[in-house]
């Protein structure tokens, strides 16, 4: 009976009085109303244009750019907007019609990676659009969405974008009603997607500015703050800013988060056929200094609210005996703040941030009649402060100096050539005093460096990372102190280092470092790859394409596999750019990363995602949405498969790779299968998919591939290998189950700091070379699991079949021989420290071998291959397998594993003995006061995992591996050997 | 059994038995303004106050609803068979709980409604009324005030201790706003009794519906049980509860507190 038709008399009644043209009564012809209607910007000549794009060179460019081929353009002089098609959604959005560039015009710096609508942070609060129309009328040229919450047909969402000539932004009016039975608490949000490692969300408040709140699902709405603007600053070039101001209101509520800044409305509780109405300017401007945004919306403010603003001038300068200049951020940001120095800096409201240029000078707007602090960051910490009064007239804060710092000018050869080689250089302060001295964090974000040498997830340098070119000089500028200088090529070369560098305020001086490559080191017939690799067309990466080639050729990988989030990229021009062709196999694929959460595991309340998947090999298309990637969202892993095998993924030759399969949450979105899927390594794995043992393998509807159709996982991820022991808990469950999956080791690289690309990295036994490189004959290898991973030392595994045939670890199944052997072998550079090799059958060390020859002096150059075996030994078989069923054999070597327990009782080990009494029980688990009432934590709640300890003395042999391996400890597998003992011709796992 | 009550019938549906003791159907919905409820058959004169309030939980959608008000309200018996009644929600409180959380407090609405007897017996009676209620609450509603109105009637029998009692009811509601208005129109009923013991206690135990109003199928299907209390001729109470059984989703579980005085 609801909403049957509106008797003419009670239509007269309600539309009385309010009289709003728009399309909040849901005509079929509506026109959203024109939002922010005080403002007038002025130019000579200014255009407008709508158009929908058909050729690839109408998309932006720069790091965020995802606009496609069918995507809709407003345009005039001073801005360019790209609009999803509705079948082209990103990111959160599970429609098209969100923003997913916007740039000034003729400038490829697009630095917004997804601006859409939602009301909450529940599957049922996006916004999903149903309808786009083109708007035009005379100059004002429009894009309107209808639409209505997910899963919500009585929660009409009408948007429209419009773009007027010389503004410098685009106005944006959203109207939503509840027409349900019921109150909603709806929170009428641009939500703007920065994924992690790029742009930083900037409003001004007390206390705030970059600032973020701590929070938690619960408080929310405390931490949602009122603001009169939100900008979003990249802080790595080239770079486009954003600022957004309410038209609608005074404010706009936020809270800013690395991953997503919210801007909107606040929460308002909306009865049943009330609605919101959010009017806003999203401004665009050049360059990455917050002030670019911030200068544009307080313009934009006093048109609409009559707020005036002056100018504030200043400068920032270098001593007179320092080389280095200034202009660029991480030599000097100028943060300007209401307030005083006598003030807390907790209680002064940060307006602005400005970037000086070349010749140490800014100039920024400022609300009029106030005081203002200025604080001068350089090189990550805060340098110098200074204050100000400002009236309505232009004001100027005078010069401020910078203390001193000092050039270093890095070179390298590998091989002694000098023939354009990458050389990847790690600085570390040679003591603790430097250490303190030097180490910086940009903007309070990103990850604190010591040294801070450039921006950390920006080109090189980065952090204290630095890439050179042989033949060429890299400068970098430090803090004064005492350094350590690292180099290395991947597992396969010498260690160079240069230590104890005194480098003193004002001065300049030079490092050089020589690599060799270790002959003998690398097996014959094998090639290194590293299958999870990540640049700036990643959400979560600023890394820029040429400095992420360079990192890759200088680890002297031979196969990458371009892995970018959700999306597809080749660098294969960027490789040939760069005279590289020859040097590295490219297979493009990309990394599979829920974003929309959605309910699809039926043990649980709450909405999940699948965790991360990588797919290769994808075929690269400039034009196409999310470059040739398939859609990603509301799927289960074998209905990703089939989108994949869908586009250009081949079923018949192609890798699909579960990547860091047991693990936490990152913004609340799972980024393990395992563990989103809740399977439980205590339980078998079963038919029933209403069970978590059967989510594994199960057929989701309309799919051609099941969940657990994937070939390959990730045993080793990340340099840091913490994780480690979880993913092979996994991996060794799987095999215990009888479902063979290959391991491989992988970097996950994001960033020159992160991670470092191709460490570790899976070492192939492949009939292909780089030279003629075959992908299909690669990638059976990979699928048939004739691999080994590594972050330095390397091993050689083998025994013989029944018919006397040499068997190397593989997915292959066969009968060994009645007096086979296990043949092993262990080869590692100086610099690698192997103590132990650990034989692992069914998933558990039987036998350890400890009679390895010592490390040699780190920095020694092996004179022989021979000297760089240290291990060549044979064990019995029949020794080491079980009495009665079938047997997978796993070998690993390294330094000892640390000691770590399954305390949530889910089968993956997850806490350590942190408190170091001897024992891993409730006291080791943080934040635990008391012991739990029941055995087992609840699953999450334990942890963490210990990692073997940091090594503090600079001058010992496991420093310098951790040096250029941060976070890592010497580690190698191989997959297994896969034994039929039972002579029955199958493997269908073997008991515990 | 309806022989039985009826031969145990008092004088007429409107004696003097009752003091000042409430009668007729629990009215413990949670709509403002009662809206949907019936009303007793005997007109009084009335006035008093109450406290409500609801509460509705749905932990795996992430919502939670809060509401909470204090009313005065009174009647007007016109005649023996006439009455005028009116509500005012002095203050009321609403929070949403999700996600993003918001909290309301203002003055609540107003209900204005009025009753006449249009049949009888020995010892029953009918009755119609209609309420009118009005978007005043004051910080609950931003840009849209929706206006409510009902229509129904009420039968009521006297059987000894035990007060059947049945109520149909059309509801009607609509906006004025710049949205649409959205009208809702809905059925809805009351089928229980008031049982009493003695002159100072009595248990209601109702059974309450409504079908099509704000929703395609069944509004709500809910237990209205009630306790009262007689402390003097003038002087009564009136704890009540609804307790959703079927419906939408989010019908919230509520509870009010009714105090009135009584005159002649």
């Amino acid at each position: 009976m609801k909403r049957i038709l509106v008797p003419s008399v009670l239509s007269a009644l309600a539309l009385s009085g309010c009289g709003e043209p728009s399309c909040l009564s849901g005509a079929d012809d509506c026109v959203v109303a024109t939002a922010c209607e005080d403002l007038a910007f002025t130019c000579d000549g200014g255009t407008t244009q709508v158009y929908v794009i058909d050729d690839v060179s109408q998309i932006p460019g720069g790091i965020s750019a995802s606009g496609a081929i069918g995507d809709y353009v407003l345009e005039n002089d001073q801005v360019k907007v790209v609009i999803e098609a509705l079948d082209h959604p990103h990111y959160l959005g599970i429609s098209g019609g969100s923003i997913v560039d916007m740039v000034v015009p003729g400038q490829d710096h697009d630095s917004l990676r997804h601006y859409w609508q939602a009301t909450g942070l529940l599957p049922f609060d996006y916004v999903e659009y149903t309808e786009l129309e083109v708007l035009e009328d005379g100059d004002v040229k429009s894009i309107q969405l209808h639409g209505t919450l997910q899963g919500r047909p009585d929660a009409p969402v009408h948007t429209r974008y419009e773009l007027h000539p010389c503004e410098p932004g685009v106005r944006i009016r959203t109207e939503i009603v509840n027409l349900e039975a019921e109150p909603s608490s709806w929170a009428l949000l641009d939500g703007m997607y920065f994924g992690g490692r790029e742009n930083l969300g900037f409003a001004p408040f007390p206390g705030g500015g970059f600032k973020f709140r701590e929070f938690g699902l619960g408080d929310l709405t405390e931490v949602m703050t009122p603001v009169p603007y939100v900008v979003s600053g990249m802080h790595t070039e080239p770079a486009a800013t954003y600022a957004t101001i309410a038209c609608n209101d005074e404010t706009v509520t936020t809270f800013l988060t690395e991953e997503i800044v919210p801007v909107g409305v606040s929460p308002t509780l909306v009865m049943p056929r009330d609605y919101i109405v959010f009017e806003r300017f999203l401004a665009v401007g050049d360059g990455s200094a917050v002030s670019v945004g911030a200068d544009l919306a307080l313009e934009v403010r006093s048109q609409l609210f009559d707020e005036p603003y002056t100018e504030l001038s200043g400068s920032v300068s270098v001593p007179q005996d320092d080389n280095s200049a200034v202009g660029e951020g991480i030599r000097a940001l100028v943060t300007i703040s209401e307030g005083t120095l006598a003030m807390d800096a907790e209680e002064r409201t940060p307006w602005t941030v400005a970037i000086p240029d070349d010749d140490g000078a800014f100039t920024v707007r400022v609300p009029a009649d106030r005081s203002y602090v200025a604080e001068v960051e350089a090189m990550g910490r805060v340098v110098a402060e200074a204050e100000v009064d400002v009236g309505s007239s232009a004001a100027d804060l005078g010069d401020i100096e910078l203390p001193a710092i000092a050039d270093v000018s890095l070179s390298g050869t590998l091989n002694g050539a000098d023939d354009g080689d990458e050389i990847y250089l790690l600085v570390h302060p040679s003591d603790d005093l430097t250490l303190e001295e030097s180490e910086g964090i940009m903007l309070g974000h990103f990850e604190s460096c010591a040294p801070m040498l450039g921006h950390p997830y920006g080109g090189s340098p980065a952090c204290n990372r630095v890439l050179v070119r042989e033949g060429d000089v890299e400068t970098v500028s430090l803090v004064p102190g005492t350094y350590d200088f690292f180099a290395v090529a991947g597992p396969f070369s010498t260690l160079a280092r240069v230590g104890g560098v005194v480098v003193e305020p004002g001065t300049a001086q030079s490092v050089h470092l020589d690599l060799e490559t270790i002959d003998g080191l690398q097996p014959a017939g094998t090639l290194t790859g590293d299958f999870h690799i990540h640049a700036r067309s990643s959400f979560d990466s600023s890394l820029p394409d040429v400095d992420r080639m360079r990192a890759v050729l200088a680890s002297k990988l031979e196969v990458m596999a371009s892995t970018e989030h959700d999306l597809v990229y080749d660098f294969s021009q960027v490789a040939a750019d760069l005279g590289a062709s020859d040097d590295i196999a490219i297979m493009t694929g990309t990394e599979s990363t829920g974003h929309v959460l959605w309910y699809w595991n039926p043990t649980v309340t709450y909405p999940q995602v699948t965790g991360h998947w990588i797919i290769w090999p994808l075929t690269y298309d400039p034009g196409a949405p999310w470059r040739g990637a398939p859609w990603d969202e509301l799927v289960e892993p074998g209905e990703l498969f089939t989108r994949a095998a869908d586009l250009s993924w081949p079923a018949d030759s192609g890798v699909i790779q579960l990547n860091h399969p047991v693990g936490g949450v990152q913004f609340g979105r799972d980024f393990g299968w395992a563990s989103a899927a809740l399977i439980d390594g205590n339980e078998d794995l079963n038919d029933d998919d209403a069970t978590t043992q059967g989510l594994f393998s199960r057929t989701p509807e309309g799919s051609d591939f099941a969940n657990d159709d994937y070939h390959v996982q990730e045993i080793m991820n990340g340099t840091n290998n913490g994780q480690f022991l979880q993913y092979r808990a996994f991996w060794h469950y799987l095999l215990n189950q009888g479902v063979l999956r290959a391991g491989t080791a992988n970097s996950d690289s994001h960033t020159l700091t992160d991670n470092v690309v191709g460490t570790p990295r899976t070492l192939v036994t492949t009939d292909t070379t780089v030279a003629t490189f075959d992908p299909v004959t690669f990638n059976a290898a990979v699928r048939e699991g004739r691999m080994t991973g590594t972050n330095g030392p390397v091993l050689l595994v083998s025994t013989t079949d029944d018919a006397g045939d040499t068997r190397a670890p593989s997915l292959d199944i066969f009968e060994p021989g009645d007096s086979a052997e296990l043949s092993i072998e262990v080869r590692a550079a100086p610099w690698v420290d192997v103590q132990e090799v650990r034989i692992v059958v069914n998933g558990e060390v039987v036998e350890t071998l400890t009679d390895l020859a010592a490390q040699p002096d780190p920095l020694s150059i092996p004179a022989a291959a021979a000297d760089v075996v240290r291990l060549q030994t044979t064990v019995s078989l029949a020794g080491l397998l079980p009495d009665s069923g079938d047997a997978w054999i796993s070998v690993e070597a390294g330094t000892p594993l640390i000691d770590n327990a399954d305390l949530d009782c889910d089968g993956w080990p997850d806490t350590g003995d942190n408190n170091e009494d001897g024992s891993i029980d409730w006291r080791d688990v943080e934040g635990v006061e008391e012991a739990p009432e029941s055995d087992c934590f609840a699953i999450g709640d334990a942890g963490p995992l210990k990692d073997p300890p940091i090594p503090e003395d600079r001058s010992s042999a496991d420093y310098f591996f951790h040096a250029v391996t941060p976070h890592g400890y010497p580690l190698a597998f191989t997959n297994p050997l896969v034994l039929d003992l039972d002579g029955d011709g199958e493997f269908t796992g073997v008991t515990q | 059994m309806i022989a039985l009550l009826l031969a145990t019938a008092l004088a007429g549906p409107c004696d003097d038995t009752d003091r000042g003791m409430a009668v007729g159907p629990s009215t413990n919905n949670p709509r403002p303004g009662d809206l949907g409820s019936g009303h007793r058959v005997c007109p009084r004169s009335e006035i008093g106050g109450s406290v409500s309030g609801g509460l509705v939980v749905d932990g795996p959608a992430f919502y939670g609803n809060i509401a909470g008000g204090l009313s005065a309200q009174g009647s007007w018996a016109v005649d023996d068979k006439t009455e005028l009644y009116a509500q005012f929600e002095i203050v009321r409180y609403d929070s949403l709980i999700s996600a993003f959380s918001d909290s309301t407090l203002g003055t609540g609405h107003t209900m204005v409604g009025a009753a006449r007897r249009l049949a009888e017996g020995e010892s029953w009676g009918f009755a119609a009324h209609t309420r009118l209620v009005l978007p005043t609450a004051s910080a609950l509603y931003k840009n849209a005030f929706p206006f409510a109105a009902d229509l129904g009637g009420t039968f009521e029998l006297r059987a000894g201790p035990f007060r059947p009692h049945a109520t149909v009811n059309t509801l009607f509601s609509a906006a004025a706003s710049a949205g649409p208005a959205d009208p809702w129109f809905g059925v809805g009923g009351t089928l229980g009794t008031e049982i009493r013991a003695g002159q100072t206690f009595g248990v209601v135990l109702d059974a309450a519906g409504t079908y099509g109003y704000g929703v395609s199928g069944l509004d709500h299907l809910s237990l209205e049980p009630a306790f009262r209390f007689g402390f003097s001729n003038v002087m009564s109470a009136e704890l009540g509860f609804h307790m959703p059984l079927a419906g939408r989703a989010h019908a919230p579980l509520g509870v009010e507190l009714a105090v009135m005085g009584r005159w002649p």
